[in-house]
């Protein structure tokens, strides 16, 4: 399937869910498609599951989904063992998984061998870890783990980047300006109390 | 006896300053601590391990911790992560990438070579990494070589950490985490 057709799946059922996306195309194609500023966009290889895995944690009360890629996962596996380990039910993990580097011209991942994300992550211990591949397995993937409050994860079998989906426009914002963007979003949402000028002036004693 | 002793070395954990440290980092407002343990700063993870003004997660890398303790800032937290020096060398592309480009701000709190007492060449080597990875990112630090600062110098840094938004390291030497010679 199409990374497209999974990203318009989960566009379609996103409603008050924070997320956050790895570096690759789906950064713009989640913007493209189902943007508020409830997403942080762009997170460097490797770290967008333990932000998540902290975000979640410090906001048991809201769902996090994390949008990662096979390359990015198997730079972090260490991760799911932590995610496992802490099991916040308001974390969930979405990998879009073509088995290589994409950018790079495509070269193999390790999935595209022997690796099996879905299995890694069982055996990590997020027992709620299956593999769709195609749209209609991912629908139902996706459903199921929404109706449940449970750390969970899904790996979406996707094709190369298309064409087509090359075109997608880059972000209009700077990744500085998406984390302002998103914790004012936070703040007014009344999760957390937002960052000020002087935000560390309680800490000074006015003695 | 002391709970746990240094191979063949006759110095101990000092719980005194361990405490004084966790108590600072208390009242500096930290709530959230991400670690990957280390055996300078063992019963520091102890006291925060057991006290419930503390979430407390263990991570599988330095930097892994650093990600956590991020995604905890942006939720409200303040977290710190206690790692051992030797991991900035695992954290670059993090504090790079992720707390500078996208400005978010961490107290991190490692153990410290340069000020002398590390007794075994392979930990120093390591270790050595920490000063060039944070002045190669523009991260604020120091050390505290005095338990006598250890409150001043955390709350100053999380001051710094909150009011400018940046990523602040304070590196503790072994001689403040031991007693004994």
């Amino acid at each position: 399937m199409k990374r497209s057709e999974v990203v318009n799946i989960f566009a379609k059922k996103r409603t008050e869910e924070i997320v956050l996306t790895n570096i690759a195309l789906v950064s713009r194609q989640i913007y493209a498609t189902c943007h508020n500023d409830m997403t942080l966009y762009r997170i460097q290889m490797g770290y967008p599951l333990p932000m998540g895995i902290g975000l979640a944690l410090a906001l048991p009360q809201r769902r996090v989904i994390v949008l990662d890629g096979d390359g990015s996962l198997l730079m972090g596996l260490g991760a799911l063992t932590t995610a496992a380990n802490e099991n916040p039910k308001n974390l969930g993990l979405i990998v879009f998984d073509n088995e290589c580097y994409d950018n790079p011209g495509g070269l193999p991942s390790a999935t595209a061998g022997k690796a099996d994300l879905a299995a890694i992550a069982r055996a990590s211990g997020v027992a709620n870890s299956v593999t769709s591949s195609t749209v209609a397995e991912f629908e139902a993937a996706l459903d199921g783990a929404l109706a449940k409050q449970e750390l969970f994860c899904i790996i979406a079998k996707v094709e190369r980047t298309a064409p087509e989906e090359e075109k997608i426009p880059t972000l209009p914002f700077d990744l500085t300006e998406n984390t302002y963007m998103f914790l004012r979003a936070l703040t007014d949402a009344g999760l957390i109390k937002g960052w000020r000028e002087g935000f560390s002036r309680p800490l000074r004693t006015t003695k | 006896m002391p709970e746990e002793v240094q191979r063949g070395v006759a110095m101990q954990y000092s719980m005194k300053n361990s405490r004084i440290i966790v108590d600072a980092l208390k009242a500096a407002g930290i709530d959230f601590v991400a670690t990957l343990p280390d055996s300078f700063n063992t019963q520091v993870h102890k006291l925060i391990r057991d006290d419930p003004a503390f979430k407390w997660v263990v991570a599988t890398r330095e930097d892994e911790a650093m990600a956590i303790a991020g995604g905890a800032f942006l939720g409200g937290k303040k977290p710190c992560v206690i790692m051992e020096a030797s991991g900035y060398g695992n954290c670059a592309g993090y504090l790079a990438r992720i707390a500078i480009v996208h400005h978010i701000p961490l107290l991190i709190l490692s153990s410290h070579v340069p000020a002398l007492g590390e007794m075994y060449y392979h930990h120093s080597e390591t270790r050595y990494l920490a000063e060039p990875v944070l002045k190669g990112c523009g991260i604020p630090y120091c050390a505290l070589m005095r338990i006598e600062d250890a409150d001043t110098i955390i709350r100053e840094a999380q001051l710094t950490v909150e009011g400018q938004k940046v990523p602040v390291a304070i590196m503790i030497p072994r001689h403040i985490y031991y007693e004994g010679r």
